[in-house]
């Protein structure tokens, strides 16, 4: 398992595909873990909410430019669509959130499209407490 | 996009019940001296009681939620049941979890005390005496620890204590240790639940007062309190629920904020980043007399011609404001200058008040020129290092947040209660924020347009801010990048207690008066509300806030207008005291959204 903190993240922005307003604790801590990082984050949710605490943009055409690396919080068949966007668009690097978001096929789409993927919360690298100690067990730390 | 307070308590319900735990274990500490095996059946009894919560929280939320609170049933009715055996006390807990505390819809829904529940099943199946906490010397630190829960319910405990006391006075009680243990425990630990014990002064006192002394002279005390108990459980349900009794006649305690920035030197030089053309009127008088060959209409037209606004927060046209003041018909007309400045992340205010003293002094005097006020005062918090002359009244006030606030501070200042729907300069009350005045002085005397404003810029990372002299319409990242290049994420709005996230094409605006790079806030928004009440005593517009909240998330507009929350004034006190990470404030504004319409 690589050192997603430092082999990773090797850049300051972050693509967030499938911030919800939901699901709003797991993402808000989501977007707050990246940004106590000191990542900017760019969140993507096609769906308007008022109940957003953040920008939330509803296409990546929308984004004022698009990071390199993604981060995508959605089911299998909805990060199927993301990974279909994200190709053209410039994204080299994928984290899902677990192996339910990204089947095998799937993580080999990316890398024949010459994209590098992971699989893990970012909790585990980006989070405190036991989140800390689940990201040192993964080996992700 | 909603808007929060950047920073919030730092407690949480989960540190409450926590250490609400901890205190119960100290009166368990003594039984288990006497019998250590006791441990052991305790720890079953808890391990039950958190996987039957955990497990109804994850079928009802989709997600484990926080179950400590099964840990303080499972401990209080350990406490009241000693020397039964276990199996009866699982019977019990299941009773406590499942049928009085889960089935009414989990933490803070519940209805009834679930550990009392659990006790009365347990009655059900084993007759005996139990309940009243045998004295020892080994209680007095849980003793004292529980002292502090009384807040959450002082007066339903008071008037238990006052109930139990009686009945120690007519006989009934033992002996004073007993009486002190037991009103301790049950007082501060039992009935200071805030789910099912309602906040109401007077139906607390009067039940708090015949459950501490009914039970006493009854003949099965063990069986009489918790019946008593439940019953005024359900009491408390209707009343708070169902009969709509305004909670307005809650004691409303103001809240004092922590100043995020460590102490900032006032004298600090002004980052001016106005690239201001000379094109003015440079036409600087010699002190007063220019202004003396002004008439009031000419002060007006020149406040009006360089679109003067308040600068405080609101933005209303100033000459509008000054001309509504003037054309009140009331015998006497008050001038106050706001320099409170109480949102605690903002500094441009106090900055003005002593580096531009003599400048906001003459737009004083231009105010009073165009009017006769009977008094003329200037707000402060703090009055070190403030000096005007006599004719200024200084006026200090109490630091609690938001007394800046117009109406609050009138009534600080001339104890006159101003109701919401009345415009205090139609009352000959004018109010009026110091960089207003200054901006007043500005267009008089130097004909200068109000496009620029001064605001706080901070990086709550360090606890540091400067005071920036901007241009209205100016980009917000671009100032930011001048004060702390290269920092994110990025806040604005009109304080800390009321910012929300920048967008690249943010501009400076009308209420704009702070930008801040900070952590993002942690708004956990955890469906396990208390009840507490937090943000109804401490919204100082006596809203029900919970209510309000409630009936937003359940888009309920029509239901939520009788609880009238145009009254709002976003000072953001509600977010800031959730317990259980809530951005009420977001909601309540978007119930006056919704009602404004």
């Amino acid at each position: 398992m690589i050192n997603l903190k430092n082999e990773f993240f090797t850049e300051k922005e972050i693509l967030f595909m499938g911030y919800s307003s939901r699901m709003p604790q797991l993402s808000s801590m989501i977007y707050k873990a990246f940004t106590d990082a000191g990542m900017k984050v760019y969140p993507v949710n096609p769906k308007t909410s008022k109940k957003y605490d953040v920008k939330v943009y509803q296409d990546i055409s929308e984004l004022p430019k698009v990071p390199s690396i993604a981060y995508i919080l959605l089911d299998n068949e909805n990060a199927r669509t993301a990974v279909q966007q994200l190709k053209d668009s410039g994204v080299k690097k994928i984290l899902f959130h677990r192996g339910k978001t990204a089947d095998q096929s799937l993580l080999d789409e990316c890398n024949e499209a010459g994209i590098e993927t992971a699989v893990a919360c970012p909790m585990m690298v980006f989070g405190s407490g036991l989140h800390k100690l689940h990201g040192f067990f993964a080996g992700v730390r | 996009m909603r808007t929060y307070p950047l920073i919030r308590y730092r407690w949480s319900n989960e540190h409450i019940m926590t250490a609400l735990f901890i205190v119960i274990l100290m009166y368990l500490f003594p039984l288990w001296l006497q019998k250590p095996s006791d441990i052991l059946a305790f720890l079953v009894l808890l391990a039950v009681s958190l996987i039957l919560d955990a497990a109804a929280g994850y079928i009802r939320h989709k997600r484990f939620v926080c179950s400590v609170s099964a840990a303080v049933t499972a401990a209080i009715l350990q406490a009241i049941t000693p020397g039964i055996p276990l199996w009866y006390k699982l019977i019990g807990i299941f009773a406590a979890i499942i049928v009085a505390k889960q089935i009414w819809g989990g933490t803070g829904k519940n209805s009834m005390n679930p550990a009392i529940v659990g006790y009365l099943v347990i009655c059900f199946f084993n007759s005996g005496i139990y309940m009243p906490i045998e004295p020892s010397l080994f209680l007095i630190p849980g003793l004292v620890l529980s002292l502090p829960f009384i807040i959450f319910r002082p007066y339903m405990t008071l008037g238990y204590f006052i109930g139990m006391l009686l009945a120690y006075l007519s006989g009934d009680i033992v002996s004073w240790q007993i009486l002190v243990v037991n009103s301790m425990f049950f007082g501060c630990i039992v009935m200071t639940d805030p789910v099912t014990i309602t906040p109401q002064k007077f139906v607390g006192l009067i039940g708090g007062f015949l459950i501490g002394l009914l039970p006493m002279i009854s003949v099965n005390p063990a069986i009489i309190f918790p019946m008593m108990l439940l019953i005024f459980n359900l009491v408390s349900y209707l009343i708070d629920d169902y009969f709509s009794i305004a909670r307005r006649n809650l004691f409303y305690h103001p809240i004092k904020i922590k100043y995020p920035l460590k102490k900032i030197n006032l004298t600090m030089p002004l980052i001016d980043l106005t690239l201001r053309d000379n094109n003015v009127d440079e036409k600087r008088a010699d002190g007063l007399e220019y202004m003396n060959s002004l008439t009031p209409e000419m002060v007006l037209e020149r406040i009006e011609a360089n679109e003067v606004l308040g600068l405080g927060g609101e933005g209303f046209q100033t000459a509008e404001k000054i001309k509504t003041a003037l054309t009140s018909n009331m015998d006497k007309k008050y001038l106050i200058v706001n320099a409170v400045e109480c949102d605690p992340g903002l500094i441009h205010d106090k900055w003005l008040l002593r580096n531009r003293r003599e400048d906001i002094y003459k737009g004083i005097k231009v105010i009073s020129h165009c009017m006769d006020f009977s008094e003329i005062y200037l707000a402060v918090k703090n009055t070190e290092d403030i000096s005007f002359p006599n004719d200024i009244k200084i006026h200090k006030v109490k630091n609690y947040y938001p007394t800046g606030y117009e109406k609050t501070l009138i009534k600080s200042v001339l104890k006159k209660k101003i109701p919401v729907d009345f415009i205090p300069a139609k009352l000959g009350i004018l109010v009026l924020n110091v960089q207003t005045v200054l901006s007043i002085y500005e267009a008089v005397f130097l004909n200068k347009k109000a496009d620029e404003k001064y605001i706080t810029v901070a990086n709550l990372k360090d606890n540091n801010a400067a005071v920036v002299k901007v241009k209205i319409g100016e980009s917000i990242m671009k100032i930011l990048e001048s004060v702390y290049p290269g920092e994110y994420p990025v806040f604005t709005g009109g304080g800390i207690m009321n910012a929300h996230n920048v967008e690249e094409d943010d501009i400076v605006g009308k209420k704009t008066n702070f930008i801040a790079v900070s952590k993002m806030p942690r708004y956990k928004e955890s469906p396990l509300c208390s009840n507490c009440n937090l943000c109804t005593t401490s919204c100082p517009q006596g809203l029900i806030v919970q209510r309000i909240a409630e009936l937003i998330d359940k888009e309920k507009y029509e239901k939520v207008k009788k609880y009238r929350p145009e009254k709002c004034i976003n000072c953001g006190l509600c977010s800031y005291v959730s317990l259980c990470g809530r951005n009420l404030s977001a909601r309540v504004g978007e119930a006056r959204g919704k009602v404004l319409l």
